[in-house]
């Protein structure tokens, strides 16, 4: 059923990124005497450099260096015995830690999704119950919490919960992560907030394109239910088009990860690339690979759930 | 007809003044400002300390003040130029970069531009922020000893433009590509148009209205960029370090970055370590930085629904012209004559 043109279409995808990743990743090597300037911070960082008025850069063009870091990159990627990084004068090794950061971030954007798509579908059930001048106001409403930078959100979120717990003495959630008590709810709640008005908005779009459709009229003059139509009828097919927007969805999630540990202050993946990527570019590489891969299959499969079903549809006209 | 239809648009209106406002009196701020050194004590009317500097918010500092006892608000004034000046230059360029490359890719051949997107698709695999922070840091942060000032400044520019071309540039060549399927441009061809006068004449005036809009949208995401930055501790408005506090028996001295320009982002990003204590020093700058990027938002939403605000003006419009139109049917001669006359 899966058709070659699918499968090379993916499989040319999969090399582009992948190729994407690895030039991306080893950019500064490009830009910046990375060579020199590294040995240059490990000295200061084990104290054998003190002044370094002297020194002097300028920003580079350095094609040598670059093709140099790629293959280095791919050598340390396949080999994958020799994986350390490099902080404040030492050699770490990177696994047990990238791999811990990498777990835990991943289960908060997994968690955030399925909460996100719930609420979503859930909120936009609320809102086709109500007519639709009622539901212009609600939709009003959320497009101003959609523009609000998701720092702003984060920010605020956390703080709402402080003042609930000032108040009241109520502490709705774990507001931080501390030694041995991971915050968990309340990130998971967090981050799912604008994927969920993300998915919201789209759901409702589709939701409302569909029920002007025939299939909905005529289920109307047969006397079915009103909620039986949307709960089973309308939903079924704007279900395919929430999949169609999975990927956004997904990405904009990722997005959002960043400045939730940052704020919450998370040893995630995202934090370990922005304390380590700058002097580890080939930990970067492995961390994008870390996070494209599990995303691209994610998207493959649904693509291809998609396009079965709309062959399905057609082969059934 | 245009114009009335724009300026009925509340969205857009709403969102333009907003914007003119706040950029107005940052200028006129740096103008009139006053430099007066405030107090770090708050005193009631018997002289007593009630509190010290940083203030919470309140009627007299309505975003609270800093740890000096300056006002959140005249400090987020005097950096909007700053800050809103800059993601506009950064939007501007970014856009004019992206048009020039987008015409480039609509002249590859398809192979070679889908492999660019193929490429460009890792820039959606981590957040624009981390990738901007990777190639800024070293720069500002990391290897920050060894570079000079306007490097400092016009480099993380420079990435700020560059790495979201791309992206844009895809976005240019795709709309090329659906103008140019048209029919009137097969016509043009027939008639002998070449490359350029075909993209100069027909195809990128079809390209203007879209670009505005993308560069309005451009601003915000910008100003969203900055915004994380701050956050990352990658000040863009020029730093001035202070000596916080000296160690007499080692002779090392505790210095801390602050932001010379009251620049938004530097605000957030000297005020992070106060967050938990102090949350309001970090909530005024983003509070700045979500009014701004929700007008900005609102000025793409009526742009992008002007159909909307058209027609709900047509309707408007429409019963009081009936009228009109009846009553010099009823009185034509007469209501002419008497304005003539008087």
């Amino acid at each position: 059923m899966v058709s070659k043109s699918f499968v090379r279409r993916s499989g040319a995808q999969f090399l582009l990124t992948s190729l994407g990743i690895l030039l991306i990743g080893s950019l500064p090597y490009l830009f910046f005497n990375m060579k020199s300037q590294l040995e240059i911070l490990e000295m200061i960082d084990q104290k054998n450099l003190s002044n370094t008025l002297f020194l002097y850069d300028t920003v580079v063009f350095n094609l040598d260096a670059y093709v140099n870091q790629l293959i280095h990159t791919i050598e340390v990627l396949f080999n994958g015995n020799m994986f350390e990084y490099y902080t404040r004068g030492r050699n770490l090794p990177l696994f047990p830690a990238l791999w811990a950061a990498y777990t835990r971030s991943m289960s908060y954007l997994v968690g955030s999704l399925i909460v996100s798509i719930g609420a979503g579908i859930l909120l936009t059930f609320i809102t086709m119950l109500f007519p639709k001048q009622t539901r212009a106001y609600i939709k009003g409403f959320f497009f101003i919490i959609e523009s609000l930078p998701d720092i702003f959100v984060i920010l605020l979120a956390q703080l709402g919960v402080i003042w609930v717990y000032k108040q009241t003495d109520l502490l709705l959630f774990n507001v931080t992560t501390g030694f041995n008590d991971q915050a968990i709810f309340l990130p998971i709640f967090i981050l799912s907030l604008l994927p969920g008005v993300y998915i919201y908005k789209y759901l409702v779009l589709s939701f409302e394109e569909e029920e002007n459709q025939l299939y909905v009229e005529l289920a109307k003059g047969k006397g079915i239910n009103r909620y039986r139509i949307l709960l089973v009828h309308i939903f079924r097919n704007a279900m395919v088009s929430l999949f169609n927007h999975f990927k956004g969805v997904f990405l904009f999630a990722l997005a959002n990860l960043l400045m939730l540990e940052l704020i919450f202050d998370i040893n995630g993946i995202m934090m370990f690339i922005y304390k380590h990527g700058v002097v580890n570019t080939e930990m970067v590489t492995l961390s994008l690979y870390m996070i494209f891969l599990p995303a691209f299959v994610l998207f493959t499969v649904i693509e291809w759930f998609i396009e079965r079903w709309t062959a399905k549809q057609e082969g059934a006209i | 007809m245009r114009k009335t239809s724009l300026l009925r648009n509340f969205p857009f209106v709403f969102g333009i003044v907003f914007l003119l406002l706040v950029l107005v009196s940052s200028s006129l701020y740096s103008f009139y400002g006053s430099e007066v050194q405030p107090d770090k004590m708050l005193y009631d009317k018997n002289g007593n300390v009630i509190a010290l500097a940083p203030f919470a918010p309140s009627f007299k500092f309505p975003l609270g003040s800093d740890l000096d006892g300056f006002s959140f608000v005249y400090k987020l004034i005097e950096g909007a130029k700053y800050t809103v000046g800059l993601a506009i230059a950064v939007a501007f360029f970014r856009i004019v970069f992206s048009f020039i490359f987008g015409y480039f890719l609509y002249r590859l051949p398809s192979s070679l531009r889908n492999m660019f997107s193929g490429l460009a698709n890792t820039l959606h695999y981590a957040p624009v922020t981390i990738f901007t922070y990777l190639l800024i840091a070293p720069v500002v942060l990391n290897f920050s000893w060894s570079y000079d000032v306007s490097t400092k400044i016009l480099f993380p520019m420079v990435i700020l433009i560059g790495i979201s071309i791309p992206v844009l540039a895809l976005y240019v060549q795709n709309e090329l590509d659906a103008i140019s399927k048209k029919e009137y441009i097969d016509s043009a061809k027939i008639l002998g148009g070449t490359g350029f006068h075909l993209f100069r004449k027909h195809l990128a005036p079809f390209l203007y209205p879209k670009l505005l809009i993308l560069f309005v949208q451009q601003v915000g995401q910008v100003l969203i960029i900055f915004a994380h930055l701050g956050l990352l501790n990658v000040f863009i408005g020029g730093t001035d370090v202070r000596v916080m506090d000296v160690d007499f028996k080692t002779g090392e001295t505790t210095t801390q970055s602050f932001s010379m320009t009251n620049e938004w982002a530097g605000l957030i990003a000297q005020n992070f370590p106060y967050a938990q204590s102090f949350p309001w020093m970090v909530l005024a700058p983003v509070t700045a930085f979500a009014l701004s990027i929700l007008a900005i938002n609102s000025i793409v939403y009526g742009l992008t629904n002007r159909k909307i605000f058209k027609k709900r003006v047509e309707k408007k419009s429409i019963p009081p012209k009936t009228v009109i139109l009846e009553q010099t049917q009823f009185e034509f001669n007469g209501s002419n004559h008497s304005s003539k006359q008087g």
